[in-house]
């Protein structure tokens, strides 16, 4: 491939910072997504850690087909190192799908990079089935006590009530 | 034109209606990718193009001339894809073929000398040079051109052609639905170009469907397709007529599907009719069976293999199949023949009793459709064509017969004949493996995706910056052109195919990093200016096809895709549905409205072009970057409209201010607020907790990410202007990543909020990004001389790269204008508001006519202060006992606040609004006595500039930049601060005392209107810009 000159930072700049997810079967989604030096050592200089020692996670979101619904009804999060590609083996026919990207926080929380768009996976064929195989991943309910989208979509307000303009202040 | 078109329609019908028990389609899908090499001759993949020559391509052609001069009717579709028509229509291929074809004239004959010893074989070799001999002698007739014979049975209505996507893309997988449309448009000008019309049918590569392709194909005339059978099994609803009747898609395009039954019969090697014994056997070739034991016979042959001595087909396969044991048998074309015939009446037979069950369960005229690789008749199935060629005799004999049971059609004709069908949604599909994707997306082939949708968003990108400045150089317009040719070659399904298959997994990894690198290589040259003709040449040499592909094509199914993303997400918006909407999607939608309303064209300069201008020492306008955590309509601090404010004024002064802040809901992606740029970034919602700083983190990568896309668009900027340390990270990476000026404006410190003291983690790590914020910055701005004197302080800042510039404010306008009185000792009020029942009303809802009314206006925080007011209004009560405070604003410490007030006794008086907006905080300063600022810290009191706008009294206390403001005394008070009996002293002379109040209101009433004004302000501020561009 031929490689941008060392000058030409703009082209550089937008190429390394995408998501993509692709469906297989009605049953395999297939995601994969980059992300370029520059995010990463923003995230490194921001949690004044290595990018490889932070704990990489790709989280698949699973919605009803109806478009109207908007909060997922599950989510998958499988750990997936330095890979840059993976496939989601376990999914539902005929349900929506968006992929997420990110790490592990210091707090064990997930900290999303990218997102992909909605992906619907076709309607399952009795005749057409195939073999459904499990990968390594943990399976989380959406509750909403840890959903804060909602909260987030009706404020204009940060979603963190006691954030005012320029602080986080103390809950007392 | 129109009476031709009636004329088919009339055959359609009577072709569909006289159908007995219904129609049978018979569709051929003539395929190859473009394997054309232009310097090497020998390759074994540009071979396939003439194997299938030889074998499919003139046996078909023959084939037809036979029915047609035996005037027996037929019906017959195929799809000749752009690739393959391509390359039959190159003269390189031509002519090499012609070679190609001579010489296995010559191998035929030679080997009827080689087989004298063996009868049997010897007449299959006699056999073979006659055949052969007599393709070689039509080719030669037809100049070598095929295509022409192809066009002149369409015309003569017995082959029905369809078109194909241009390069045979598998259509779901491509990121772009621009470049989806654009693959149907070109696959349908290369139709025309060959055949005269734009077709009424397309193949879709694989038959990959997926539902946004629906309205592609509609927009481009497309009347109909094939899918699989179970695209229509599992459609919504479920089809009445089970798959013997097509559907239509939501856009009104017919979709015909493939029977699985009939597929089987022909398809299957070991059922199937071409596994039957007496048919010739495909791997028996010499080529891969003379020359293993004896030199001879190895010199002999080879000549005829690959120039390293890789064995190949040479079409000289002398067995049949014979049975699945024991030795294989010489070929005997007799019985293979008779077997073509039985066969023949075995497929029709079985099609009526389909169609008889069919009839009995459907409404309307069921069809059967029987589509194939057109290569498997003749290469595979060497007697295929005949097959095909004896259905249509004994269906022919069969109506001479009196025997009108089924006929068979085009998909046309049944599209002609049966206008109303039923309407389905139908998912993804394809006829490969599994019925999906798996085929063309799995370990082997996945890699290939990434690149392609890389190519694809960067000619995307390059084609839609420059669409503006095309259309006078042709070589630009020749480096569009090919760079599409390049990308949709790379594109084909055939080399993610042959990856899954491992048969040449080599030569589809060289041809998608070949193509894929063609096509940087020139949208680099367009990027740059800087144009290598001589490569560009080559290029177009290596691939001579597509004469017709122009870039304009793809631009307008860009624009196309664009308003339909901007369409949806509108539609999406008025649901309350934020988390569903994607980030990557809202950000390239955001880009694709940036690309339309941006009236500048993107510079062509570079860093170095610009670096030098900036040297002169004119003004020229400079394009500023501001980073702003929140701006208009989101209003939670004061940086919000004190950033909107200087931006509409740097504006007036020659400035192009693009700010790139957060989205809010229910507003525009982008737009221009008073020639303010406006691009608010879409954050993806956490659908987990996350701690407050992955949120700044998430907003700071956002604002990078879409800046980028900014700068990607053209749009360079002079310098970054970074508000507080919320956009610190975002700040620093792109002054970094552009070399990049970075003015900071600091509208408050953590420490300062602390009270000069920082004790938590959080406040640690804040204080750290502002140090290091004002580190980076070239330049600092700060709103009084009391934060100068703190940044200086607790930053390390030298005083010369500090400048003070207070914050504007917009006042009302007099009651008695300049024009009256020019007297500059008198000094007026603004026009508090001239609705004064509507204000006797509203205070009404707040305080009794007597009562005197105290009002803060603030965010309920403990800086604020709000908590001496409180404890001071005890004291005030004891001399005006009928007095009100009002408090407006929200924030975390509301609920204290409000606790506070019941424990002193004061809930009677005191009345919390909530947030206010701007309307309602001028509402309440027409109706207030005195306005109260009891700031514990205050870096500058934006609010007490708006309240002296206004013309209302008011009580600061002497902290930070309130304490600059106000003269005390002339045209206000000061209070001690955090001192409650001063402010309560203060408050209460001021009540008392109403003439005073009013002359205090009129002198800061002038003030504000002199030197806090915005005008002014933005000068000062240009002046900063100026002197950071000169350092």
């Amino acid at each position: 491939m031929v490689q941008p000159s060392i000058n030409n930072r703009h082209y550089t700049a937008n190429q390394s910072n995408i998501i993509h997810l692709m469906v297989q079967q009605p049953t395999v989604l297939f995601g994969y997504w980059e992300v370029s030096k520059r995010l990463k050592s923003l995230i490194e200089r921001h949690y004044r850690s290595s990018w490889h020692e932070l704990r990489r996670v790709a989280r698949l979101y699973q919605y009803t087909y109806s478009e109207s619904d908007s909060a997922p009804l599950i989510y998958y999060d499988a750990e997936v190192g330095n890979s840059e590609s993976w496939y989601f083996r376990h999914v539902v026919p005929r349900h929506r799908y968006a992929l997420d990207y990110g790490f592990i926080n210091h707090n064990h929380q997930f900290v999303s990079l990218l997102r992909s768009t909605l992906v619907g996976t076709p309607r399952n064929d009795p005749d057409w089935i195939v073999e459904v195989r499990h990968e390594s991943s943990t399976i989380h309910e959406c509750s909403p006590s840890d959903s804060q989208h909602q909260q987030y979509g009706q404020s204009n307000y940060s979603p963190f009530q006691q954030f005012s303009t320029y602080t986080l202040y103390s809950d007392n | 034109m129109s009476q031709l078109l009636e004329t088919n329609s009339t055959i359609s019908l009577n072709r569909v209606h006289k159908a007995g028990d219904g129609c049978v389609a018979l569709v051929l899908h003539a395929h190859l990718p473009y394997v054309r090499h232009n310097e090497q001759a020998e390759r074994l993949e540009e071979r396939w193009f003439y194997e299938a020559m030889t074998e499919t391509y003139l046996p078909l052609l023959d084939m037809f001339d036979r029915l047609e001069r035996d005037r027996v009717p037929y019906r017959l579709t195929m799809t000749l894809t752009p690739t393959l028509l391509a390359m039959m229509d190159d003269p390189l291929m031509q002519l090499r073929y012609e070679r190609y074809l001579s010489r296995s004239v010559e191998l035929a004959q030679s080997e009827i000398t080689r087989t004298a010893a063996q009868p049997e074989l010897q007449a299959v070799a006699d056999m073979y040079a006659q055949h052969w001999s007599y393709l070689l002698q039509r080719f030669r007739e037809w100049d070598r051109s095929i295509i022409p014979q192809f066009k002149r049975h369409y015309e003569a209505g017995h082959l029905e052609l369809m078109t194909c996507a241009l390069t045979h893309a598998f259509l779901p997988f491509l990121k772009h639905s621009a470049l989806a449309q654009a693959q149907i448009e070109y696959g349908i000008m290369e139709h025309e170009r060959h055949f005269g019309v734009r077709p009424d049918g397309i193949w879709l590569p694989e038959c990959a469907y997926a539902p946004h392709l629906s309205k592609l194909l509609q927009q481009s005339g497309i009347r109909y397709f094939i899918v699989d059978q179970h695209a229509l099994q599992q459609a919504e609803p479920m089809p009445v007529n089970d798959t013997f009747v097509p559907i239509t898609t939501e856009d009104g395009v017919y979709a015909f599907p493939r029977d699985a039954m009939s597929s089987h019969q022909v398809w299957s090697s070991h059922e199937g009719y071409p596994g039957d014994p007496d048919y010739r056997e495909y791997y028996r070739d010499i080529g891969f069976d003379l020359g293993w034991y004896d030199e001879d016979e190895w010199n002999y042959i080879k000549p005829h293999l690959l120039a390293d001595g890789a064995r190949i087909n040479t079409g000289l396969k002398y067995y049949r199949i014979t049975g699945s044991n024991g030795e294989k048998q010489p070929y005997c074309p007799e019985w293979a023949r008779a077997r073509t015939v039985d066969h023949a009446r075995h497929f029709i037979h079985s099609r009526i009793q389909q169609l008889r069950h069919a009839k009995d369960n459907v409404t309307g005229i069921p069809i059967v459709l029987c589509p194939y690789d057109a290569e498997l008749f003749g290469h595979w199935w060497y007697e295929g064509p005949q097959w095909i060629e004896a259905v249509f005799r004994e269906w022919h004999e069969m109506q001479q017969q009196g025997n009108q049971t089924l006929s068979f059609v085009s998909p046309l004709d049944y599209v002609n004949a049966v206008p109303n069908v039923q309407q389905a949604e139908m998912s993804m599909s394809s006829w490969g493996r599994g019925g999906y994707a798996e085929v063309w997306l799995q370990e082997k082939n996945d890699w290939i995706y990434k690149q392609l949708h890389k190519a694809e968003e960067n000619l995307l990108t390059v084609l839609q910056r420059h669409a503006n400045d095309w259309g006078y150089s042709t070589i630009r317009e020749r480096l569009a052109n090919q760079s599409i040719r390049e990308l949709m070659l790379a594109a084909a399904s055939d080399w993610a195919f042959i990856l899954d298959a491992d048969t040449v997994p080599s030569y589809a990894i060289e041809r998608t990093n070949h193509h894929l690198e063609r096509c940087q290589i020139l949208l680099h040259m367009l990027e740059h200016g800087i144009y290598n003709l001589t490569e560009l040449e080559k290029f177009e040499a290596d691939t001579p096809c597509f004469p017709n592909l122009h870039y304009r094509t793809l631009l307008d199914a860009m624009t196309n895709e664009a308003t339909k993303t901007l369409n949806s997400r509108s539609n999406s918006s008025t649901s309350a549905a934020p988390s569903s909407s994607d980030h990557q999607l809202m950000l390239s939608s955001l880009f694709a409205y940036i690309r339309q309303q941006l009236p500048t064209s993107p510079s062509q300069q570079d860093a170095n072009d610009r670096n030098s201008l900036t040297q002169n020492s004119a003004w020229n306008k400079k394009r500023i970057l501001m980073l702003a955590w929140e701006f208009p309509p989101l209003v939670i601090g004061g940086l919000s409209r004190a950033v909107y404010d200087l931006s509409r004024y740097l504006v007036k002064r020659d400035c192009e201010i693009h700010i790139v802040t957060r989205e809010v809901p229910g507003t525009p992606l982008y737009e221009k607020m008073d020639g303010i740029h406006v691009h608010r970034v879409p954050l993806a919602p956490s659908m987990t907790e996350i701690g407050f700083m992955d949120w700044i983190f998430q907003m700071n990568a956002s604002f990078t990410i879409c800046t980028d896309a900014l700068i990607t668009e053209g749009i360079h900027f002079d310098f970054i202007h970074a508000h507080d340390w919320l956009v610190y990270l975002a700040a620093q990476d792109l002054k970094e990543a552009y070399q990049l000026p970075l003015v900071v404006t600091i509208h408050a410190t953590e420490h300062g909020r602390n009270h000069g003291a920082i004790h938590t983690d959080m406040q640690q790590r804040i204080h750290e990004m502002e140090y290091e914020l004002t580190q980076k910055a070239e330049h600092v701005i700060v709103c009084s001389q009391a934060m100068k004197r703190e940044v200086e302080r607790i930053f390390d800042l030298p005083p010369m790269k500090v400048s003070v510039i207070p914050n504007g404010v917009e006042c009302v306008s007099t009651i008695s204008s300049s024009a009256h009185n020019h007297s500059p000792d008198h000094i007026s009020l603004p026009i508090r508001s001239t609705d004064i029942d509507n204000i006797r009303v509203f205070r009404s809802t707040i305080a009794k006519p007597e009562d005197k009314i105290i009002f803060f206006i603030g965010r309920l925080v403990y800086e604020k202060g709000v908590q001496v007011l409180l404890s001071s209004l005890k004291l005030v009560q004891e001399r005006v006992p009928n007095v009100k405070l009002v408090i407006a604003g929200a924030g975390p410490m509301a609920s204290e606040l409000k606790r506070l007030t019941a424990e002193l006794g004061l809930s009677h008086c005191v009345h919390f609004t909530g947030f206010v907006n701007d309307e309602e905080r001028d509402l309440l300063f027409d109706i207030t006595d005195v306005s109260v600022f009891p700031s514990l810290y205050e870096p500058f009191g934006i609010v007490a500039l708006e309240a002296m706008g206004r013309g209302v009294p008011i009580v600061v206390s002497d902290t930070g930049g309130l304490a600059e403001i106000i003269d005390h005394n002339h045209d206000g008070y000061k209070a001690l601060c955090g001192h409650t009996e001063s402010l309560a002293w203060h408050i209460t002379d001021l009540l008392l005392y109403p003439d005073k109040a009013e002359q205090f209101a009129k002198q800061a009433y002038r003030k504000v209107t002199t030197l806090y004004d915005w005008d002014v302000i933005s000068l000062s501020t240009r002046q900063v810009y100026e002197g950071v561009i000169a350092q």
